[in-house]
C-alpha cells in the first residue's frame, strides 16, 4: 500500500515537471522586473534626470531572456509584442525584434519520429535529399531544406506539443503582461482569448495548407507577388511542405542589402495591394506582417510564405471598423461618436466627462492611423509621421484614464486588423515605401 | 508475425518460441493474471509440456524473451537506417527511445500490464532482467564513441556509472509513457527529448568538470 502510493506521487511529479518548470521562469522574471523597477527609483532618487530608458532596456531584456527559453505560444506573444511596436517603448523592440530567430532546435531524431508518424517514412525515403538541421526557425517549429526531382523544397515541422501548451503559456504570461504593458485585466481577457484562438489555429498546419493555397490563389492576379506552391501530399497536422522560395526574408535583406526608390516603391505597392485586397474583397487576411514572412526575391518581387496566422473578418464587424475611413467621419461629429459606439470606444453609461475625454483621444488616433488613407499617395519613408505615431502611443499607454477603466475599450475582431496595419505600416516604414493608397480604398 | 499466426490456425502442431509468446500474451491480457500451471497453459493450447520447455522453463522467461524482443527489434530497426551510423551519441540515444516508444505502442496493452505488476520501484523486475542487459551492453558502446569523439566528458569512477543513469532514465521514460494521455503519446516525444537534452548536458563537458576540479583540489589541500 505504501510503496503503491509513493510510486504514484512520483510519477504526479514527473509528469507537470515542465511546467512548473515555465512558471518559476516566468515568476522569477516577474520578481527581477519588479527589482528593476526598484533600482530605477533607487537611482531616480539620487539623480532625477534619469529617463526610463535604461529601466525599459532591463526590463525588455529580462522578459526577451526568459521567453526566448520557450518556445511555440510564448515565443509567438513575444513576437506579436514586437509587432506592435510603435506602442511600446523603443527599447523592447529591439528585444523582442530578435524573438523571432532564435528557437532551440528540434533534435534531428524528433524530426524523423514526425515523419515515421505521419507518412511511415523516413524524411530521406520521402525526398531526394534533406538537410539535418534546420534551416530557419519559425515561431512554432523549424524549416528544413529538402530536394525532389530537382526541385528544392520548404519543409516546415512542427515543435511536438505546442498546441497544447498555447493555453498554460497565455495563463502564465498574464501577470507580467498586464503589468509590462499596462492593459487592465478586462482588456487581456479579450485580448487573449482572441489571441488564443488564433494561436491554436496556428498550430494546425492542416488549416494552415488549406488556407495557404486558398489564399494563395485568390491573390496569384496580384502584380510583383510570388507564392510558393505548397504539396499536400508531403503535409500533415505536424509538417507542411511547399517550394523554396529564392532570396531573402525581408529582415535580412535590410540589413544586408538596399533597394532603388523604384525597387523599393513597387515591393511596397505590392505589400499594399496584397492586404488591401484580402480584406476588402476577401475579407480574411494574412494577418501576420512580419519581416520574416516575406521574402524578396532576386526579381525584387514580394514572395509570401506564411498563411499560419489568418483572421477572418466579420461581416458585421467589417462596415463598423472601416467607417472610420470614410472621408468626413472626422468633421461629422454625430457619425463619429455612432462609430465609436459600435467599435465600442466609449459606452452609454461613461460619464459624461469620459465620453468627452474618449472621444478626443481616439478621435486623434483615428485622423493619425487613417492618415495614409486620405491622401492619394502616401509616403511611409515620412520619419516625422511615425515619431507622432510612436509619441501618440506613448501618450496612450500612459494614460491613466484609459488604464483605470474597467472597460475594454475596442472590439477583439480588431485586434488582429489593427496588429496588420501597425505591421503593414512598419514594413512600408522599413521600405521606405511611396505606396498609392488610393488603389484598394472603397470609399 | 504471418508466420505465427498461420502456425496458431493450424492448431500450434509444431510449436514454436513465438507461437507460445502470442498465446502466453493472449492469456495474460484476457484472464489479467498468469495461467494457474505450465500444464494448464499447455493443455489449453493443445501442447505438451516438453515443447513448453523446449522454449521456456517459466513464465517469467516467457515475459523475459518479450522484453529481449523489443530491444532486438528496436536494434534493428537503428541499424536499417543508413544515416544512424553518422549520428552522434546524442542523436543514436534519441532515435533509440523513439523508435522503442514506437514499437512498445503496438504492444501497450501487454507493456502497460507488466508496468503494473511492478511492486517495488527500486529494484529492477524480473521480466526487465534480461533487457536491462541488453540495453546496458547497447548504451555503454554509445557513451564509449561519445567519450571518443568527445561529446561526452571522461570523468574517471563516474563515468563508469552512466549506463545505470540511462537505465534510470528509461526507466522513467516507460512509465512517462504509461502514463502519457495525449493524442499519439506526443508528450512522450516531448519528454524524450527534452531529458535527453538534459542528461547530455549533464555528461558533456561542462559545469560538473569545473566543480570535480574545484572539489578536487579543496581536498587536496585540505590535507595539507
Amino acid at each position: 500500500m505504501k510503496t503503491q502510493r509513493m510510486a504514484k506521487v512520483k510519477e504526479q511529479e514527473s509528469i507537470p515537471v515542465t511546467k512548473v518548470q515555465r512558471a518559476t521562469k516566468f515568476i522569477t522574471t516577474g520578481a527581477r522586473i519588479g527589482g528593476n523597477y526598484l533600482k530605477h527609483y533607487g537611482k531616480k532618487l539620487v539623480n532625477p534626470e534619469l529617463t526610463k530608458d535604461q529601466l525599459h532596456q532591463d526590463n525588455a531584456s529580462d522578459i526577451y531572456k526568459s521567453l526566448s527559453q520557450l518556445k511555440g505560444s510564448a515565443l509567438k506573444i513575444a513576437q506579436m509584442l514586437s509587432m506592435d511596436k510603435n506602442l511600446l517603448p523603443t527599447a523592447y523592440q529591439n528585444q523582442f525584434a530578435l524573438a523571432q530567430y532564435s528557437a532551440p532546435p528540434l533534435s534531428y531524431p524528433l524530426v524523423v519520429r514526425t515523419f515515421e508518424k505521419y507518412f511511415k517514412k523516413r524524411p530521406n525515403e520521402i525526398f531526394d535529399t534533406f538537410t539535418q538541421s534546420a534551416r530557419n526557425a519559425a515561431s512554432m517549429g523549424q524549416v528544413h531544406e529538402a530536394t525532389l526531382k530537382g526541385k528544392k523544397l520548404a519543409v516546415k515541422i512542427q515543435y511536438p506539443g505546442v498546441g497544447d501548451s498555447v493555453k498554460s503559456d497565455l495563463a502564465m504570461v498574464k501577470p507580467i503582461a498586464l503589468r509590462m504593458f499596462n492593459l487592465n485585466a478586462s482588456e487581456y481577457d479579450e485580448y487573449i482569448l482572441e489571441v488564443q484562438t488564433r494561436m491554436l489555429e496556428e498550430a494546425d498546419y492542416s488549416l494552415e495548407l488549406e488556407r495557404s493555397m486558398n489564399l494563395s490563389v485568390r491573390c496569384k492576379d496580384i502584380q510583383n507577388l510570388v507564392f510558393p506552391t505548397y504539396y499536400p501530399a508531403f503535409s500533415s497536422d505536424k509538417i507542411l511542405t511547399m517550394d523554396w522560395l529564392e532570396g531573402k526574408t525581408l529582415g535580412e535583406f535590410l540589413k544586408t542589402e538596399t533597394l532603388s526608390k523604384v525597387e523599393a516603391n513597387r515591393i511596397g505597392q505590392a505589400m499594399w495591394d496584397f492586404y488591401h485586397f484580402q480584406i476588402h474583397q476577401l475579407k480574411e487576411l494574412h494577418a501576420d506582417p512580419h519581416p520574416g514572412n516575406f521574402i524578396i526575391t532576386k526579381e525584387k518581387k514580394l514572395g509570401i510564405i506564411d498563411f499560419g496566422c489568418v483572421k477572418v473578418i466579420p461581416a458585421d464587424f467589417y462596415p463598423q471598423y472601416f467607417q472610420l475611413l470614410e472621408k468626413d467621419i472626422l468633421q461629422d461629429n454625430a457619425k463619429l461618436e455612432k462609430a465609436f459606439y459600435e467599435l465600442r470606444f466609449i459606452y452609454e453609461d461613461d460619464s459624461a466627462k469620459d465620453k468627452k475625454f474618449f472621444i478626443e483621444i481616439f478621435a486623434q488616433l483615428v485622423e493619425l492611423l487613417g492618415r495614409p488613407f486620405r491622401t492619394k499617395e502616401f509616403d511611409f519613408d515620412d520619419k516625422a509621421y511615425f515619431e507622432s505615431i510612436y509619441l501618440f502611443g506613448e501618450r496612450l499607454s500612459k494614460l491613466k484614464e484609459l488604464r483605470e477603466s474597467k472597460k475594454a475599450r475596442g472590439v477583439k475582431h480588431a485586434i488582429y486588423i489593427n496588429r496588420t496595419y501597425f505591421g503593414l505600416y512598419n514594413l512600408l516604414h522599413d521600405l521606405k515605401a511611396k505606396v498609392n493608397t488610393a488603389s484598394w480604398v472603397p470609399f | 508475425m504471418e508466420a505465427t499466426k498461420k502456425s496458431k490456425a493450424k492448431k500450434l502442431d509444431s510449436v514454436s518460441a513465438q507461437a507460445i509468446q502470442l498465446a502466453y500474451r493472449e492469456y495474460l491480457l484476457t484472464e489479467g493474471k498468469q495461467p494457474a500451471s505450465v500444464f494448464k497453459f499447455c493443455k489449453e493450447n493443445r501442447m505438451t509440456e516438453v515443447e513448453f520447455y523446449a522454449h521456456f522453463a517459466s513464465f517469467e522467461a516467457i515475459e523475459k524473451a518479450i522484453w529481449q524482443g523489443y530491444l532486438a527489434d528496436t536494434k534493428k530497426r537503428l541499424e536499417s537506417d543508413e544515416a544512424f551510423v553518422q549520428f552522434s551519441s546524442r542523436e543514436k540515444i534519441l532515435t533509440f527511445y523513439f523508435s522503442l516508444a514506437e514499437l512498445l505502442k503496438t504492444d501497450r496493452s501487454f507493456v502497460l500490464h507488466q508496468l503494473k505488476s511492478v511492486k517495488n520501484p527500486a529494484s529492477t523486475p524480473v521480466f526487465l532482467k534480461g533487457f536491462k542487459a541488453s540495453f546496458e551492453e547497447w548504451i555503454n558502446s554509445v557513451l564509449n564513441e561519445g567519450k571518443g569523439t568527445g561529446e561526452i566528458a571522461k570523468r574517471p569512477y563516474l563515468d563508469d556509472r552512466y549506463s545505470r543513469l540511462f537505465w534510470t532514465h528509461l526507466m522513467f521514460i516507460l512509465k512517462f509513457w504509461a502514463k502519457d494521455e495525449s493524442p499519439n503519446f506526443e508528450k512522450t516525444d516531448v519528454a524524450i527529448e527534452k531529458s535527453v537534452t538534459l542528461a547530455f548536458d549533464l555528461i558533456g563537458k561542462g559545469v560538473l568538470d569545473s566543480a570535480l576540479d574545484f572539489g578536487k583540489f579543496l581536498y587536496q589541500n585540505s590535507k595539507n
